[in-house]
């Protein structure tokens, strides 16, 4: 009982006198919140396993060169792959149960871009921390070689720069970027873009030597000197049709299509001085519904051309981007679907036309035609393989990039036991290891992004062997469980449509080889950006601080922090999380801790 | 009907055509709420649109709450006034009863709250009219209660609502008329920022819910201290005249209007008395001078303040009077009206008191016109009432009565029929 001296001396309402931190109500608890970032599904999703949420949250802060430098850990291409890449990161968002995915390859373009006008470089391999591995920088500067100047082996390049490594890059024609360059046309990826992103890994010190091709102009021995070697050459060879009538002028493989229409203005047979004019090729037919046959069809179109697509399934069956398909019928390109080619028609030598047959109807129908593309895949030139393994569909390779030994049921004997020494059937002591990735390699998808991530790959094996480090995880921290869109509390979204692309008018697309689309203004990437759900990434909402009904969560600089002294344990922080970034933990089972320093 | 004070500030003040509910967002503005919450309903609606409207265009810096009832909206600013801030909300009829207990809590806890009351009849049957009964269900919560006459008064009673609850560490309700005034226009002062400013400094608490320095607030109280609590909300509300008083006079000297706790009317030589209040006062007053006119010794006490009842004030003005009479748009059930109740308690131990007669008049909205009053004051002029010492010292006898039957009519003697045919009863016969 407490008494007081005079009326005067109580409060005049139900008031404690001491303070209430005595009662320590966390002792009710038999369960406990704990703040718990999971991974987003668009950074699963991703090959290259790009931070998706963390630089989305980073522009939605206005923070662009942060968001650009977190983006650039994981992809040394952002302008480029936010404009070629297939975004499987927008496929697995999980906005998209919501209204629509967020167009995260828009907002990836825009960082790329922001930081090419910017001219921003980036921090040099000296920082002490190397996020892109969590790992310290090689003390030792050693050297590595690269066959290839694609994606894979510029991404390869570039991780390895960003560990402090020496490299030299190896192309065998006289410009770099491999397919990037030559298999993809000026208006999904205009030439300064490519050469602004890889003139970067220049200015990191990476040599790229243009004009050596690997087999030819370089030997085995000549990359002896190296500590390892990373293979990405690439998949430049085109297969045959198999149809009479093939040989000869008027069919094109796809690949050499395009590179001629990449070729500097003026340069190619193809093209009259500007876009508009094909000289000689009215009416085009391209075979195969990949990218490339996309990439082709609209070029010629760009060309003067009328465009026919033969494909052997269905639209919906086409490799190729869907949003491709769309644009490329939009520019009026015709699709014959299920149809196969039977013979090429020519008269006096020229192509004059397709024989084809549908497979829906068993008809046979003859396409009038002056130029045939083809475009039904991709194999590797391994001609430059010692003992001529031309044969090879291509380069075994295990998850850290190494080169297997197809002859020993793919496993590597030791890490410098490798295809290239046993078909050779000698041992030369001095030999470096061999790595391979991209498009050469046997079990990486034929795509920009799978290519960067196999460069990147490559990188982390290499480190690991030289610097005979543990294996590290592909993607992502080890052991996340993936944030699925029942972990979310969408109460706290607003249905938002997703912010659109200026793109230039339809008669314009087609007079020339400017790209079509607009990237964001600041405005318009805050505005996509903030559509981001942050799935089962804490970004400092306030939710759980703000329902605490126990005020036992405070609020730091660090982030928040849960008085588990009083909390009771109720779950209404959990619940009430937006993003799926708390979760209950029973104690019991997990220790139990307290309930022991009660006990005693 | 307010008092124009000479010596008021000089200020260009606005002037708006405004509905009630409109004067009482203006007035909650002017005061610079921090929070509010609140729960529609008719006819108070409007307060709450024109608040929430006003929240979302920045033009008052307040966090409104929308909650899903009115029990919800006392329980979050009994939460927000713990912290220290000012706080508002309004209601009516049976959102004022679903109150009903954070009511209570509200005053028990001492926060200033402010809030508007509409008067408007209790159900069933349904009913959205005025009348006093919501209000005066809640006449021993501890919350201060005012009950004005104009849109002009709303508005600068809401701002003296703060002054006073402030400084008395006691909620208060200003309450309206149902469409009287709710859906009324007026033209309506608004007051200069500034001197709303300087007359209603910002809210410091002496007591506050911090989370960095953690109390229990409103915990278990044994009854060794229970009554002492009890026994200061009482003292702070007997002895509020001068606070509130001060608060008024105030008011006048800044804006140039005051209004009294309560408002004597033609009284000096008058014999009978109409007690009145909220908006049947403007009726009764063009009523008192056409009875003047006509020679009849007839005048009027306004009571502006119900809680806490200013018993003095009463007395002062009844002092001596031969007939008072009650207007009541409210019914006790079983007692009779309570303004009348009030006034008989108040006059009860005063020597020199005449009979109190109440009148009931108005429920669920029915108009009470000058013909109403008229009725009222010709009753109360001459009904014949026991005179003084007829008993003789014996006890009465109890009148024979019979129970009611439902669906009865009110027995002869009981009720009166005013002129134009409305009904008024005598709440309780003399």
């Amino acid at each position: 009982m407490i008494h007081f001296s005079s009326r005067d001396k109580m409060p005049s309402f139900a008031l404690s006198l001491g303070t209430t931190l005595v009662n320590k109500t966390g002792t009710w608890r038999y369960v406990r919140p704990l703040y718990r970032n999971l991974l987003p599904p668009c950074q699963e999703g991703c090959p290259a396993g790009e931070p998706v949420q963390g630089y989305l949250d980073l522009v939605r802060r206005e923070a662009y060169r942060q968001a650009w430098e977190l983006l650039v850990q994981a992809n040394p291409f952002p302008a480029v792959c936010g404009r070629v890449c297939y975004h499987p990161c927008e496929t697995a968002c999980n906005r998209h149960f919501f209204d629509s995915s967020v167009k995260i390859h828009h907002l990836e373009r825009f960082l790329g871009d922001l930081a090419l006008e910017k001219g921003w470089e980036l921090p040099p391999p000296s920082a002490s921390k190397e996020a892109a591995f969590g790992k310290e920088i090689p003390g030792a500067s050693r050297e590595i070689a690269i066959v290839g100047s694609g994606p894979a082996g510029l991404s390869c390049a570039y991780f390895l720069a960003r560990l402090g490594y020496r490299l030299t890059v190896f192309e065998a024609l006289s410009a770099p970027g491999g397919m990037l360059a030559s298999g993809i046309p000026e208006y999904r990826l205009p030439k300064e873009v490519l050469s602004g992103e890889i003139s970067r890994l220049s200015l990191m010190g990476v040599k790229i030597v243009t004009g050596a091709r690997f087999g030819k102009d370089l030997s085995l021995e000549d990359l002896g000197r190296f500590q390892a070697v990373f293979l990405a050459p690439g998949a430049p060879l085109a297969p045959p049709l198999q149809i009479p009538g093939e040989e000869g002028e008027g069919v094109l493989s796809g690949l050499d299509f395009l590179d001629q229409v990449n070729l500097p203005r003026g340069a190619s047979p193809l093209q009259a001085p500007a876009a508009g004019s094909m000289p000689g090729h009215s009416q085009v037919l391209v075979i195969g519904g990949g990218n490339t046959a996309m990439d082709c069809a609209r070029s010629a179109r760009r060309l003067g051309a009328q465009v026919t697509v033969v494909y052997r399934k269905t639209r919906s069956q086409m490799p190729a981007i869907g949003e491709e398909v769309e644009d490329a019928l939009q520019e009026g390109v015709t699709l014959l679907e299920s149809t196969i080619p039977l013979r090429i028609l020519r008269e006096e030598g020229r192509v004059v036309a397709l024989e084809c047959k549908s497979l829906l109807t068993g008809e046979a129908s003859t396409l009038p035609a002056d130029l045939i593309v083809t475009a039904i895949g991709q194999s590797p030139d391994l001609s430059f393989l010692p003992g001529g393994a031309g044969s090879l569909k291509g380069l075994s390779i295990d998850q850290q990039g190494r080169v297997l030994d197809e002859d020993k049921g793919g496993a590597p004997r030791d890490p410098q036991g490798l295809l290239l020494e046993s078909r050779t059937g000698s041992r030369p002591g001095s030999r470096p290891p061999f790595f391979a990735g991209g498009d050469a390699a046997l079990s990486i998808p034929r795509r920009v992004v799978d290519a960067i991530a196999s460069g990147k790959r490559g990188a982390l094996g290499i480190y690991q062997l030289l610097e005979s480090r543990e294996s590290a995880s592909e993607s992502g921290p080890p052991g996340l469980t993936v944030a699925e869109y029942s972990f979310l509390n969408t109460v706290y979204f607003a249905k938002t449509p997703p912010t659109p692309l200026q793109r230039i008018a339809m008669e314009e697309r087609l007079k020339s080889f400017r790209e079509i689309e607009r990237g964001y203004a600041l405005q318009a990437a805050g505005q996509e950006a903030l559509r981001c759900f942050s799935c089962g990434v804490c970004n400092s909402c306030d939710n759980c601080w703000l329902f605490c009904p126990d005020t036992a969560i405070a609020r730091t600089p660090e982030g928040y922090v849960i008085a588990y002294d009083y909390c009771k344990g109720c779950g209404v922080c959990v619940r009430e999380c937006p993003r799926g970034a708390m979760t209950m933990e029973e104690e019991l089972n997990s220790g139990g801790a307290w309930l022991k320093e009660e006990m005693r | 009907m307010s008092h124009t004070t000479a010596e008021a500030k000089k200020s260009s003040p606005l002037k708006k055509v405004l509905m009630g509910n409109h004067a009482v967002s203006w007035g909650a503005r002017l005061c610079r709420v921090k929070v509010i919450s609140a729960y529609p309903i008719t006819p108070q609606t409007q307060v709450v649109e024109m608040l929430s409207e006003m929240c979302a265009k920045g033009e008052l810096d307040a966090k409104f709450i929308p909650v899903e009832s009115e029990h919800s909206a006392m329980a979050a600013l009994i939460g927000a006034a713990s912290t220290g801030v000012r706080t508002f909300t309004a209601t009516s009829s049976h959102g004022l009863l679903l109150m009903h207990e954070m009511i209570h809590w509200a005053a028990g806890a001492r926060l200033p709250i402010v809030m508007a009351e509409v008067n408007r009849a209790i159900g069933p049957g349904w009913n959205i009219w005025a009348d006093q009964g919501d209000s005066l269900s809640q006449r021993d919560t501890g919350w201060m209660q005012c009950y004005v006459e104009s849109n002009q008064e709303v508005l600068d009673t809401i701002i003296q609502g703060y002054k006073i609850a402030e400084t008395l560490m006691m909620p208060l309700m200003v309450v309206l008329d149902a469409f009287y005034l709710s859906h009324t226009y007026e033209p309506v002062e608004i007051p200069d920022q500034s001197l709303v400013d300087e007359y209603l400094p910002p809210y410091t608490p002496p007591q506050i819910l911090d989370p960095a320095h953690p109390h229990a607030f409103g915990g278990l109280v044994p009854p060794e201290h229970y009554m002492e609590m009890r026994y200061k909300m009482q003292e702070a509300l007997e002895r509020a005249r001068p606070v509130i008083e001060e608060a008024d006079g105030e008011f006048g000297k800044i804006f140039g209007r005051s209004y009294g706790l309560v408002e004597p009317y033609r009284l000096e030589d008058a014999e009978a008395v109409l007690v009145t209040s909220a908006t049947a006062t403007g009726t009764a007053r063009t009523v008192i001078d056409r009875f003047r006119n006509e020679g009849k010794k007839v005048g009027l006490l306004k009571i502006r303040l119900f809680r806490p009842f200013p018993t003095d004030l009463i007395r002062r003005y009844l002092h001596g009077k031969k007939r008072i009479g009650v207007l009541d748009r409210n019914i006790g059930f079983g007692a009779g009206g309570i303004f009348a109740q009030e006034v008989k308690a108040a006059l009860c131990n005063y020597p020199e008191r005449g009979p109190v007669l109440d009148y009931i008049a108005g429920l669920g909205g029915r108009d009470i016109t000058p013909a109403t009053i008229s009725a009222i004051l010709n009753d109360l002029l001459e009904r014949k009432l026991p005179s003084p010492g007829q008993l003789r010292g014996h006890p009465p006898e109890l009148p024979p009565q019979k129970p009611c039957k439902p669906g009865g009519v009110p027995p002869e003697g009981a009720g009166i029929v005013s002129p134009d045919g409305e009904m008024i009863w005598i709440g309780v016969r003399p």
